[in-house]
């Protein structure tokens, strides 16, 4: 079995791959994103095959690019989050792409002045977040994880819950607003 | 000061990755001017972050992780569509727009669609229904009044125009679908640049327009 992980140890183990190339602490996260990541590729509708070879790639980028990672502007979840959305819209669009890669959360700007350690700020959003998460109502959260996993449009929501899309929307904009009051102190 | 943003739903969908390029364009070029709504997209990244953390996890092939470090140890490593943006000289444009707008505005191939409007097609999700355009219009001219059959997002670059929904300046977003029928114009001193995309046909209201249509092309 894997260890458990939190995301504080996550931070630390992309952390380690990204200053010292730390192939252990790289082990540990494919073992942890790995098998998520290709839940989030099969459930964006991708063959079993296809979303392998999307997991291999996306880890890959994320051991490239892991000296970027800046745990001070994002967890390593919402960072990886981040590049899998990002790998997802190049393979299926051969167009370019005009969501630039963590530019919004490497802008210094974007990030509200930490309290405290820096480094623990980042992680400690997304374990807030994801307790936050578990306190929405079941049909707020379905219709963020139909929009977040499935790749769906909000029309295509509607059609699959049944639902007139204003209610959708209403879901979404109330799941939103609800996240962010709950994490007012830190986003302020 | 930017008085009109994108609606929540609208950001979610640009954060989630659902929308089609032209409007993903449209937001990104909003976010680059608009530091509230780069702060609220980071929060959408934070949502699908702590999303992905819960998921529940599938089977991976038991050779995956081997594969992967033996890619690392040939040094073959993906690159992706980020890499290749390189940023130089000084444009009018926000960051998403500069491959189309190099320097200033003026400098563009311009065509003239009726007196005192003009526009230039980009090269965006071509195969596809939507428009992706510029449009510039001088002072005090409007655009002949239309409704929408699908959405349109408008976001203005240089300028202002008004119209039945409010005053627009730079950095605001218009969002509008079916149930809106409006006439921009510019509305000061100086012609007003948008970056205007549809993805279907316009339904204009007027004879004059609907004589214009295959010349707007919309």
């Amino acid at each position: 079995m894997p260890p458990e992980q939190t995301p504080e140890s996550l931070c630390d183990l992309l952390r380690a791959v990204g200053v010292d190339q730390d192939k252990a602490a790289f082990a540990e996260l494919f073992a942890f994103f790995a098998p998520r990541l290709k839940s989030f590729y099969l459930r964006g509708g991708a063959a079993n095959a296809t979303a392998e070879e999307m997991v291999q790639e996306t880890l890959l980028l994320v051991w490239r690019k892991a000296a970027m990672f800046d745990a001070s502007l994002a967890g390593a979840s919402t960072w990886i989050f981040a590049i899998a959305r990002n790998h997802r819209i190049d393979r299926f669009r051969r167009e370019r792409r005009f969501t630039q890669l963590e530019d919004h959360m490497l802008d210094a700007e974007v990030a509200e002045d930490p309290k405290g350690d820096e480094t623990v700020y980042a992680a400690q959003t997304e374990t807030r977040l994801h307790n936050a998460i578990q306190e929405l109502p079941p049909q707020q959260v379905e219709v963020l994880q139909l929009s977040f996993f499935e790749n769906r449009s909000h029309s295509e929501i509607a059609s699959h819950l049944k639902l007139p899309i204003g209610t959708v929307k209403s879901r979404l904009r109330l799941a939103f607003g609800k996240l962010r009051a709950g994490l007012e102190d830190i986003w302020e | 000061m930017i008085n009109h943003h994108p609606s929540t739903e609208l950001l979610l969908s640009y954060v989630a990755g659902n929308l089609a390029p032209g409007f993903s364009l449209a937001v990104a070029s909003h976010a680059s001017m608009c530091s509230d709504c780069r702060k609220r997209i980071a929060h959408g990244e934070s949502i699908g972050g702590a999303l992905l953390y819960s998921m529940e996890p599938a089977e991976v092939s038991e050779d995956a992780l081997e594969e992967v470090l033996a890619r690392i140890e040939t040094g073959c490593l993906p690159g992706d569509n980020g890499d290749h943006i390189t940023l130089h000289g000084k444009s009018e444009a926000p960051d998403p727009l500069r491959s189309f707008v190099p320097g200033a505005f003026d400098d563009l191939p311009w065509r003239t669609l009726a007196p005192g409007m003009k526009h230039i097609r980009l090269p965006v999700d071509e195969d596809s229904a939507a428009k992706v355009r510029l449009i510039r219009l001088a002072p005090g001219v409007a655009t002949p009044a239309h409704s929408h059959r699908g959405h349109e997002l408008t976001l203005v670059l240089k300028g202002s125009f008004s119209d039945e929904l409010g005053r627009f300046g730079p950095g605001d977003i218009q969002e509008t679908d079916a149930s809106v029928s409006h006439q921009p114009m510019a509305d000061t001193g100086e012609d007003c640049v948008c970056l205007i995309v549809t993805d279907a046909p316009l339904k204009f209201d007027n004879l004059v327009g609907k004589i214009l249509q295959p010349i707007f092309g919309y």
